[in-house]
């Protein structure tokens, strides 16, 4: 990030190639929809880019950045309005669907493989039926390597909230797992 | 994790089941948003580039830059300090200091000529000039010249000695200013009533009101000591010869405004009055009630003080 901020432009696309997956998840597993986490990662990076100038090294990268990307996704789901939500939602709960047409789709797999393919595809099933502010937590750590202090700082709570979140969407992950299994 | 309790920092189970399905994912962001956000990082510095500006630091702190905290609370404790410093020096101090102490309005009193003009224990009644007096302080000679500091302006002592000549004081000496708490206080309270309504706070017009009070009389009792009226009040004739003899000015009054001619009028004193005509008492004065000496004798029914006072008045 120093090194983009004193004009070296590879830098920064070696940033973005080590961080692209890992935001790009983060906010694509919480909006559900890909073409609008394009939109806020081309945003979130954009964020960096201009203000990498001003950047003080004081915590991790990858906590800032994972904050950029945490403050860009609210104001999306802010902005949207509640009808879109409710339908995304009603999808989500609708997730064991997903999980039959992924299994569906590796019926002519061999079995160990298609049935690591539905494991990957119910746990990612289960993320997306989580509360919001639980899924954030888990997915700050789990996909962002975040502390619990630092999900904490990233959500703009305390510790003990984002500890609760997590807490909770691990119980909540479980029980859909078990559901599933 | 076990039950409710767990470590929410230690990668458990089922965090690397999520990951290890994140990875098989083949989900991927677009080519054309990375190949955006180049673009604009390359945009981004080309532009800083171009304005010379590439290692110049921004005056707006950066997203992570959280020391605008301790700057912002460090402006926050510097305005409640000044705040507290303003309070302190520019409040002023509570009226009820003005009035001298008993003790003062005692010695005060003591010190007062026997002419009853005057109210015992006013504070602003001046003393006999007495050179050498060691009368001790009261407690509040103590207080007023507190006052006097917290009050002070850059010519407040010269004030002081104008409005101490102003009550017929100007020869008291510094030394038995301090020595006498009630002179103190008439001098701060003639220096108080000199103090402009701009320069002064305007929460101090009470005090100042009191002060102008105590100024007049301070003023009032430097003239209640004028021997002449004294004199021809207690009808002591070789006293008033003395003192014209000596260039008292006959036009000198008590508190209430009376000359020696009113008070010998009043008394029906005929040889006192012509002396005083004689030594050219002017007979036209006022008093503070509006009294003359003509009027006075009229009044009272005295035709040949009349009759004096008319060929005084209209020669």
């Amino acid at each position: 990030m120093l090194r983009f901020a004193s004009g070296d432009v590879r830098a920064f696309e070696e940033l973005y190639r080590r961080h692209e997956l890992r935001v790009w998840r983060y906010l694509q597993r919480n909006l559900g929809n890909r073409a609008i986490a394009d939109e806020l990662m081309q945003d979130v990076w954009f964020s960096v880019a201009r203000a990498a100038r001003g950047y003080r090294p004081s915590a991790r990268f990858t906590t800032w950045l994972l904050t950029l990307a945490h403050n860009r996704l609210v104001d999306a789901q802010r902005a949207t309005r509640p009808h879109e939500r409710l339908c995304t939602v009603t999808a989500s709960a609708n997730a064991p669907s997903l999980i039959e047409q992924l299994a569906a789709d590796h019926r002519n797999e061999p079995p160990e493989r298609a049935q690591s393919q539905q494991h990957a595809a119910a746990v990612l099933a289960a993320i997306e039926r989580l509360p919001p502010e639980q899924r954030q937590a888990f997915l700050l750590h789990a996909e962002g390597e975040l502390t619990l202090q630092e999900i904490a700082q990233a959500t703009s709570t305390n510790f003990e909230t984002a500890k609760s979140r997590l807490r909770y969407a691990r119980s909540k992950l479980r029980q859909l797992l078990q559901e599933y299994a | 994790m076990s039950g409710g309790d767990f470590d929410a920092d230690r990668a458990d189970e089922l965090t690397e089941r999520y990951r290890a399905a994140s990875a098989a994912d083949p989900a991927r962001p677009s080519d054309s948003v990375r190949e955006s956000v180049f673009a604009y990082a390359r945009t981004v510095v080309a532009d800083q580039a171009s304005r010379g500006v590439t290692s110049a630091r921004t005056r707006r702190p950066a997203a992570n830059d959280y020391s605008w905290r301790f700057s912002a609370a460090a402006s926050v404790i510097v305005a409640v300090f000044a705040t507290l410093l303003a309070w302190h020096f520019l409040t002023p101090a509570p009226v009820r200091d003005i009035g001298p102490s008993p003790a003062a309005a005692e010695v005060a009193a003591s010190n007062q000529p026997a002419t009853g003009s005057t109210v015992a224990g006013e504070p602003s009644a001046p003393l006999p000039v007495e050179r050498g007096t060691s009368a001790a302080p009261a407690a509040n000679a103590v207080a007023a010249r507190s006052r006097e500091r917290v009050n002070a302006l850059p010519d407040a002592r010269s004030r002081r000695h104008d409005a101490a000549a102003d009550s017929g004081v100007a020869d008291t000496s510094v030394a038995s200013a301090r020595q006498a708490p009630a002179r103190i206080a008439a001098g701060s309270a003639a220096e108080n009533a000199t103090l402009s309504p701009a320069a002064a706070p305007p929460n101090l017009q009470a005090r100042r009101s009191q002060a102008l009070e105590a100024a007049a009389s301070a003023r009032a009792g430097a003239a209640a000591n004028s021997p002449l009226v004294t004199a021809a009040e207690s009808g002591d004739l070789e006293r008033v010869e003395q003192l014209l003899r000596s260039g008292m000015n006959t036009e000198q009054t008590d508190a209430r405004g009376r000359t020696a001619l009113l008070v010998a009028t009043r008394r029906g004193d005929a040889t006192m009055v012509r002396r005083l005509l004689a030594a050219g008492a002017r007979a036209d004065v006022v008093d503070e009630n509006g009294d003359t000496p003509l009027a006075a004798a009229r009044r009272q029914g005295l035709p040949e003080l009349v009759s004096l006072l008319e060929q005084a008045t209209h020669p």
